[in-house]
């Protein structure tokens, strides 16, 4: 019994010492002083129970980084099954075929951030929603390589969309790259699955509508030159289920080389503002 | 790439160039391949072993290395467009999965390496492989144990746990306990054997540094001050007195982050959502009461468990960086649609009691039943299962088995399924056993599970052939007989059937095993800890090897 005496006597040793760890303290939030503007690509759908979790997430990053962040909404093929009641259907062509892209992921909600991996993390699609304003704020602490400018022109009356993207690289870099123009949609109300029940007035918000380019991206350069200027310009017509009131042009450029789909800059504006 | 290949050769080479006469080489080779064969009419397609992999498996082959009181080991893991790390997903790498090197002195052992262990029933800390659930959380480290006498072993061990082929940052040490003590004559003995274990985790810097950043972005109401260190202590001991079996377990944790997928978190644009990380203490209660007297067997179990979630990083998820292991609390069933709706081990809030009664009638008759009960603390209903059984040996030649299942499984908990409601089954069984010679036998069985919820009804019929001692062929088919779920591009449920067709070939300590299966979405459990994975269409073969 001596021996177990002693064991009960070092465990009390080693409890006593954990009751004197002090917690860490959390700091206050600071805005970072960044130029780059982070694509946060959300893969959600109206059945996934966790999603309105993860839309709250991004509210709260896009509140707390109104100008460093742009948020896409992505309804592919995973819980996006319109409810029986729902009014519409989020799920497109395009948003199929990207949600295909970025694959793998564990589950919904998952994000792409940057489209960047994230070390310890399972796939570069991360699906612990508190970490992504972490990811994001990490990736703002990342160097500046492009700006990003997106020129458009809205006809309200023939609802004609003009979109022109002025990529400015500010590095030389050899590699391929791609650009994305996605159009979302804020502001729609619909139901939507929250832990086993259905909120039948939820607003979903950047709702991937379409996109300019590919799915994948259009290819844009094979090489990046400092400052020398990049363009690619667009048109589109909305149709007329979208609200262009609520809409938003969001832009991006990334590498496309082997495994590394990484993003260099990301832009949006409103299409009516 | 040191640790992966270097430090194992290192151990290897003096052992195996000094292999002198009385050194024993074992091993083991596992081999599972499988064929996947696109089938959108029960949902296997999505997956990239369907689109354009094709092919996909993996393999483990364990070599064992015993001389004068060294042991040591090499396991080589290789996974191809592997489906078990992901059901949802391709996963391909290989590389050295565990070496090991032990050493007995006398009283006193020593190993380092890849360490497999356990504290009580697991409950605080357990390192295991478990292969079917892509799960090997052995501990890279060095473990010390020391026997002080008969009644008493203490072993301390520490390191870091295992992430596939790489290491989590963390670090975990702790000190165990084990006793045993005997009292009274031989034929009226009593024997106590306590334990107490104590588990110390310290997250590293990268995991702090998320958990920060996390917790930053909380309101004030759910914000915390977490700490690098918890603890967990757990006390356990074993009471046999003749017939009686009582094991009881008190396990607790001190205040640890963890996520709470069911926690409300108040949200910085107003409202609130569900799932937070959290910093509170964890316990789980454990006993296990069994009497077994001639005829009779009678088992009762009961666990209530808090916020035990206890990981070696809290951002992790799933089956992911577990340190603990909670035991399950129902029967682990055997027959396919009795075993479709298993409970999976809820470690943040469950209460759970289970009872199984055994009785041996005659030489021909003997009866069982089981009775398991779970409901969160906050009294949600989880599983119930009532099950039922008889066999009766008719003679030497013939063995009839028949049984009833009655069940209620949450599948909005226990599968993340967002508004289904809980799956209600009624499933009679019967299996029947005939022996045409001492070689030859033919087992059938027949099985209905009848729901309302989820697929539907489901009808399952086998016959397994057997021709001992080399071969066992079966077929098998489950049927959708009344379909509730619409498939693929479906607009209707339609039924279904699930066809399998096998053959097993057994040569000495080898076991060859071919099946085209069709396998239908379900759950897939081992002992408590569950996943649910996707259907399965195409073939499927294993070899299992040990020498």
């Amino acid at each position: 019994m001596r021996a177990y005496n002693l064991i009960l006597l070092a465990l009390l040793a080693v409890v006593w010492t954990s009751c004197t760890e002090e917690g860490v303290m959390i700091p206050p939030f600071e805005e970072p002083d960044s130029k780059r503007v982070v694509l946060l690509e959300d893969l959600t759908g109206v059945q996934c129970p966790n999603c309105p979790k993860g839309a709250a997430a991004i509210e709260d990053i896009l509140t707390r980084l109104p100008n460093n962040v742009v948020a896409v909404g992505v309804h592919g093929n995973f819980l996006t099954k319109p409810l029986p009641e729902s009014k519409y259907d989020f799920r497109t062509q395009k948003s199929i075929a990207l949600e295909e892209f970025l694959k793998p992921f564990l589950g919904k909600p998952s994000a792409h951030i940057n489209r960047k991996y994230f070390q310890d993390e399972l796939y570069i699609a991360v699906d612990a929603t508190e970490l992504w304003q972490s990811y994001v704020e990490k990736e703002l602490k990342a160097q500046h390589v492009m700006d990003l400018a997106i020129e458009k022109t809205y006809n309200a009356a023939s609802r004609q969309l003009s979109v022109t993207v002025n990529a400015t690289p500010l590095i030389d870099e050899t590699g391929t790259y791609k650009i994305s123009v996605y159009l979302t949609e804020s502001g729609i109300v619909d139901l939507q699955e929250n832990q086993g029940t259905i909120i039948e007035d939820y607003e979903h918000n950047h709702v991937l509508r379409d996109m300019l380019t590919n799915a994948t991206g259009d290819d844009i350069a094979t090489s990046l030159v400092k400052n020398k200027l990049l363009t690619r310009t667009y048109a589109y017509t909305l149709p007329a289920t979208f609200n262009a009131s609520k809409m938003e042009i969001v832009a991006m450029v990334s590498r496309n080389t082997g495994d590394d789909k990484s993003v260099l800059q990301a832009a949006g504006v409103k299409v009516t503002e | 790439m040191l640790r992966q290949f270097v430090l194992p050769l290192l151990f290897f080479i003096p052992l195996i160039v000094s292999a002198q006469q009385g050194a024993v080489i074992s091993g083991a080779l596992q081999v599972n391949a499988n064929v996947f064969l696109k089938d959108s009419a029960i949902n296997a397609y999505l997956q990239p072993q369907y689109q354009h992999q094709f092919f996909g498996g993996e393999s483990w082959l364990n070599l064992n290395y015993s001389y004068q009181g060294f042991t040591a080991g090499l396991r080589y893991d290789m996974f191809l467009n592997s489906n078990l790390r992901d059901p949802n997903a391709s996963y391909t790498n290989q590389g050295v999965g565990r070496w090991f090197v032990k050493k007995t002195f006398d009283k006193f052992t020593a190993e380092v390496g890849y360490l497999y262990d356990q504290v009580g029933s697991g409950i605080i800390y357990r390192a295991y492989e478990q292969r079917p659930l892509f799960i090997d959380n052995a501990l890279l480290g060095a473990s010390l144990k020391y026997q002080f006498s008969d009644a008493l072993t203490v072993r301390a061990f520490g390191g870091q746990q295992k992430n596939a082929f790489d290491i989590y940052t963390g670090s975990v040490k702790g000190v165990v306990a084990d006793g045993f003590f005997s009292f009274g004559s031989e034929e009226n003995a009593v024997n106590l054997i306590p334990g107490i274990g104590f588990i110390h985790k310290t997250i590293s810097e990268e995991t702090m540094e998320k958990v920060v950043n996390g917790v930053k972005t909380y309101l004030d109401v759910d914000r915390f001050k977490p700490k690098y260190n918890s603890y967990a202590a757990t006390f356990y001991n074993t009471l046999n007195y003749k017939g009686f079996n009582w094991y009881v377990e008190a396990a607790l944790k001190s205040d640890d982050v963890f996520f709470n997928p069911r926690a409300e978190k108040q949200e910085f644009g107003g409202g609130t959502t569900f799932g937070k990380l959290e910093f509170k203490p964890g316990s789980v209660y454990y006993t296990s009461l069994s009497y077994s007297a001639g005829k009779l067997g009678i088992t009762l179990e009961a666990k209530r468990t808090k916020n035990f979630n206890f990981r070696i990083d809290p951002n992790l998820r799933l089956l992911r960086g577990l340190i603990s292991y909670i035991p399950p609390m129902n029967r682990q069933n055997t027959y396919r649609l009795t075993a479709r709706y298993s409970p999976a081990t809820q470690d943040i809030s469950e209460q759970a009691y289970q009872a199984d009664v055994r009785y041996k009638f005659s030489d021909k008759w003997s009866t069982l039943v089981n009775f398991s009960h779970i409901n969160t603390l906050e009294g949600e209903k989880l599983f119930r299962e009532f099950l039922t059984e008889v066999t009766y040996k008719a003679s030497t030649k013939m063995q009839v088995t028949g049984g009833l299942q009655l069940l209620n499984y949450n599948q909005e908990i226990y599968e993340q399924k967002p508004d289904v409601p809980i799956v209600e089954t009624v499933t009679p069984y019967v299996d029947v056993l005939y022996k045409f010679t001492r070689k030859k036998s033919l087992r059938t069985e027949v099985q209905y599970m009848k729901t309302d919820q989820d697929y539907g009804s489901w009808l399952f019929g086998l016959a397994e052939f057997g021709m001992a001692p080399n071969w066992i062929f079966e077929v098998s088919g489950m049927y959708n007989i009344v379909p509730k779920k619409i498939l693929g591009n479906d607009t209707e449920p339609k039924k279904v059937l699930y066809p399998s067709l096998g053959a097993v070939y057994v040569k000495g300590s080898n076991r060859y095993q071919l099946r085209y299966v069709k396998q239908v979405e379900g759950v897939v459990c081992s002992g408590g800890i569950c996943r649910l994975e996707p259907a399965f269409s195409g073939v499927r073969f294993s070899l299992n090897s040990t020498f």
